[in-house]
């Protein structure tokens, strides 16, 4: 799910990049100099996971994993998505560089609200943490289309018949990605607890674990 | 009289036909052998160049043709088949951007370390 240079009208583009560059900014106010090996990490595992395609039909679909990057990594998944996507379009020709603000708006607003989602959903259960991590994960995704469709409306398509095309296009992977993100969620609730959870707002900073 | 007006026909279906029989030999001889199946389709036409009738010969022609057209649609798919897997990224640019990936960060947290010293 890359926009290409060319598509969108200038005026978008443009805007997309002052507000992708001032949600980078956001990212790094809340950047933990203890976490950036987490978001390096998981920051990489975003920019493989669009390669590893899984035939489906007539066509074949990849995962996009902004449900994770939110879960993970909490407001720091912008600055993660917008790293991934630059080295993307750079070395595998993955979306326009102009287009690039507006591809980092399309996948890190989801994120961003992933995160915010998770966090608000969890009560300490892991099977909670499970089906949070599936709606999530599934949203993440459902959104992400959203947004293309939305930002293909200002390049003078019809929002709606955009936005089911989208969706509809991305059915199977807002499952895959859903049972795949759960699979995760579970998996490191109970390995990796204190991994789910980061400090939402700024006043925690440098507290370290939250209780779950 | 009879005869010569044989012999004038025969000439003027020669006359007609030699050039294609030897357009054929020579795309016959351009092409490389490729498979078993080409073979078989192309070994009659030598069979023919000292004589033959011409629905024969446009027959085999026209097979000979068909045949070319299978091959090159053959190749037609390989090369999309290929150009398809060259706009796939290499496992080259793969590696780099995960080092890249990590480079950053690591120099983010080197960053990060001084600035905490200081």
């Amino acid at each position: 799910m890359h926009i290409s240079d060319g598509v969108l009208p200038i005026s978008v583009s443009v805007a997309a990049y002052v507000a992708a560059g001032a949600g980078v900014a956001v990212s790094l106010r809340f950047l933990r100099p203890e976490d950036l090996p987490k978001i390096a990490v998981v920051t990489s595992a975003f920019f493989v996971a669009s390669l590893i395609s899984v035939p489906m039909g007539p066509t074949s679909v990849h995962l996009l994993l902004p449900g994770i990057v939110g879960i993970l990594l909490g407001p720091a998944a912008f600055l993660s998505i917008a790293v991934g996507l630059i080295l993307q379009c750079f070395l595998f020709q993955f979306g326009g560089i102009t287009a690039l603000g507006v591809n980092a708006l399309m996948m890190g607003v989801p994120a961003l609200v992933c995160a915010g989602l998770f966090r608000w959903l969890q009560n300490g259960d892991r099977r909670r943490a499970m089906c949070s991590g599936a709606l999530v994960g599934g949203l993440g995704t459902a959104l992400a289309a959203c947004f293309l469709a939305l930002f293909l409306a200002t390049a003078g398509e019809n929002f709606f018949a955009a936005a089911k095309l989208a969706l509809v296009a991305h059915a199977p992977v807002v499952i895959l990605e859903a049972v795949v993100t759960a699979a995760m969620t579970g998996f490191l609730f109970r390995v990796k607890p204190e991994l789910l959870c980061l400090p939402p707002r700024s006043k925690w900073r440098g507290k370290g674990d939250c209780s779950l | 009289m009879k005869f010569a007006k044989t012999a004038i026909r025969c000439a003027v279906f020669l006359g007609l036909f030699a050039p294609l029989v030897l357009i054929a030999q020579v795309t016959a001889a351009a092409e490389p052998p490729s498979s078993d199946s080409d073979k078989a389709v192309e070994s009659p036409i030598p069979a023919v160049t000292d004589g033959g009738d011409c629905p024969t010969l446009a027959a085999m022609m026209r097979e000979h043709q068909a045949a070319t057209a299978r091959d090159l649609r053959q190749i037609k798919r390989d090369m999309a088949m290929l150009r398809q897997s060259l706009d796939k990224p290499g496992i080259a640019a793969i590696f780099s951007g995960i080092g890249y990936i990590f480079g950053l960060f690591g120099v983010a947290a080197f960053v990060a370390s001084r600035s905490k010293k200081n």
